[in-house]
């Protein structure tokens, strides 16, 4: 799911790491939360808001192209989807 | 902070940096761009010679670094990651633009763990940042180039950035000051995302009152981030009064808590005691301190590291080789190949780790039993610390639970560098506000004794009062201060 690829070396190396901050985790579960509601965000009255999705042009196009790894005139190339 | 004499004074700054920037130095910087802060100087000190000196912003010829997750138009920005080697962003982050507005100069971008993850700066993909105040040791991070840069006297101050705690334990380790704003309080349009509900852009700098100067400009809401606050900006420089101006008890009638968990078990011994001395001086100028438990703050750590991981999980899915950035098919000329391979070869293996941490936490089946808990857990802190702030005006504890450890010594081992969060995390989940400032040293009869600091920490937008406080202090506590010795031959600044 996260789209990275691992050696084998890196599964060898991190599975005893991962498993020991997973069970680290768990401590979490033995917390009494019913009835907590979950925070998504840091406190603040007004945050959190929403601006409405309206879209605007970038004026600096050339250079978001620029960055662009791989590309063919004024299009993003990508390898073949279909 | 306005400088008379700019194109001198960024002359020595940037000798300086350039000598720490060989293999042997402190090495606080990914880029310096020499050419174009000497040409700004220059430019300064023509419109002060021209009588146009009243023009100038509030931060003219002050030589700033910038932490290497801030975009700064024109100039690369890498994140610390081998990922963005070649990247050049085409706009400046909001608290950049602020400051060049001000008209401060941009000395370079500073080193940082790649994407902002690790306590040391040896997870920076470019080279290890070494603690200006003992070379063997690390700067603290994940803002260690911006702390070492202020430490060694390379710049008057820098912008950093703080999930979990990155810029006050870097602050703690060179003996610098730091101020993690309040969340909402500076924008973070332009800092490359690691966990947006906890990210803060603050300032490091030798002094409080310049720390102060620099959140003035940076402070504000901004329509391009719609978590950043319509709070009224006060004047935080306002009230700082020097030394001489101070009445014997300036901290009268001012409640401090001290939070009993950050005072034990875990945090080293040369740190409680500077910590204690601090709370003594305190009380000599007239504050009342209190002891206070913050409910819940132990469970922070594991919290923090589920919400944090699963929120990177998220902002770092757009490294995909495709738009910016690193981009890598290997053999295989598919898109599931470009995407794998990219990421696979970019991102280094922190930053690998805490995406595949993070996507497991929010992955079906396992998302109630790890994310939502932990963000149960997160208002279970935030209660903790309100409650606590209802006693009180002002909380107190140590910034960091060790001295600046020796290079190599947690980088291999996380879960132990992710306890050693536990003094820093739990502010950041509720969002508020500290100020980190030196204390004094860890042990002051060794050879290289290493600096402490104190975090005051406060309600949210409270930053005024937490940043008087420390002002208060910093202008009493002759013995909470010095500068390394690797940087004397530079003066003091």
């Amino acid at each position: 799911m996260a789209e990275i690829s691992v050696t084998d070396q890196e599964v060898e190396d991190w599975q005893h790491q991962i498993e020991d901050i997973v069970g680290w985790f768990d401590q979490l579960q033995a917390v009494d939360v019913s009835g907590v509601e979950p925070a998504a965000i840091a406190d603040g009255k007004e945050q959190g808001s929403l601006r409405p999705d309206v879209p605007r042009a970038y004026e600096n196009r050339d250079a978001i192209m620029e960055s662009v790894p791989n590309k063919e005139r004024s299009y993003v190339k990508v390898p073949k989807i279909m | 902070m306005f400088q008379r004499r700019p194109l001198q004074l960024a002359t020595r700054l940037l000798n300086a940096a350039q000598r720490h920037t060989r293999s042997a130095g402190v090495q606080s910087f990914i880029t310096v761009d020499d050419d174009q802060v000497r040409r700004s100087a220059a430019d300064i000190d023509e419109r002060i010679r021209a009588g146009d000196g009243s023009s100038l912003g509030p931060l003219a010829g002050v030589v700033m670094g910038i932490k290497d997750t801030l975009c700064t138009q024109g100039l690369r920005t890498t994140a610390g990651s081998r990922m963005l080697e070649n990247y050049t962003p085409p706009y400046d982050a909001t608290s950049v633009g602020r400051l060049r507005k001000a008209d401060m100069l941009l000395a370079g971008k500073c080193n940082c763990d790649a994407f902002a993850m690790g306590s040391t700066t040896e997870a920076s993909d470019y080279h290890v940042t070494r603690n200006p105040w003992d070379q063997n040791r690390v700067p603290g991070g994940s803002s260690g180039g911006s702390a070492a840069a202020v430490a060694a006297g390379q710049c008057i101050a820098t912008l950093g950035s703080d999930t979990g705690g990155s810029i006050r334990q870097p602050a703690s380790f060179c003996g610098v000051v730091g101020i993690k704003p309040t969340y909402g309080r500076v924008s973070r349009y332009g800092l490359i995302a690691y966990a947006s509900s906890l990210d803060c852009v603050g300032p490091l700098a030798r002094c409080v009152e310049d720390a102060a100067a620099v959140l003035n400009v940076i402070s504000g809401h901004d329509k391009a981030d719609a978590t950043s606050s319509t709070q009224d900006i006060p004047d935080f420089t306002q009230g700082l009064e020097p030394r001489e101006s101070l009445q014997s008890r300036p901290l009268q009638g001012v409640r401090i808590g001290v939070v009993q968990q950050m005072m034990g078990e875990g945090v080293a011994e040369g740190v409680t005691a500077a910590v204690d001395r601090a709370c003594r001086h305190l009380e000599s100028l007239g504050a009342e301190l209190l002891e206070v438990v913050v409910p819940s703050l132990e469970l922070g750590t594991p919290a923090y590291y589920v919400l944090a991981t699963s929120e990177a999980s998220s902002n770092l899915a757009r490294y995909d080789g495709i738009r910016y950035g690193l981009s890598s098919a290997g053999e295989k000329q598919e898109l599931k190949a470009l995407y794998r391979n990219t990421r696979g070869t970019g991102l280094n293996a922190e930053v690998k780790r805490r995406i595949l941490m993070g996507t497991h936490a929010l992955s079906a089946g396992f998302i109630d039993a790890y994310y939502k808990r932990a963000q149960q857990v997160r208002t279970l802190i935030r209660q903790g610390f309100h409650d606590a702030l209802q006693q009180v005006d002002v909380l107190i504890g140590p910034a960091a639970p060790t001295p600046a450890f020796e290079l190599g010594t947690v980088i291999n081992d996380p879960l132990t560098m992710y306890k050693n969060d536990v003094l820093t995390v739990g502010l950041n989940l509720a969002g508020l506000p500290a100020v980190a400032v030196p204390c004094g040293f860890d042990d002051k009869t060794a050879s290289n004794p290493l600096p402490v600091c104190v975090q005051i920490m406060g309600r949210a937008f409270d930053e005024a009062r937490l940043i008087k406080v420390a002002h208060v202090f910093e202008q009493t506590a002759d013995f909470a201060f010095g500068i390394p010795d690797s940087c004397s031959q530079n003066g003091r600044i």
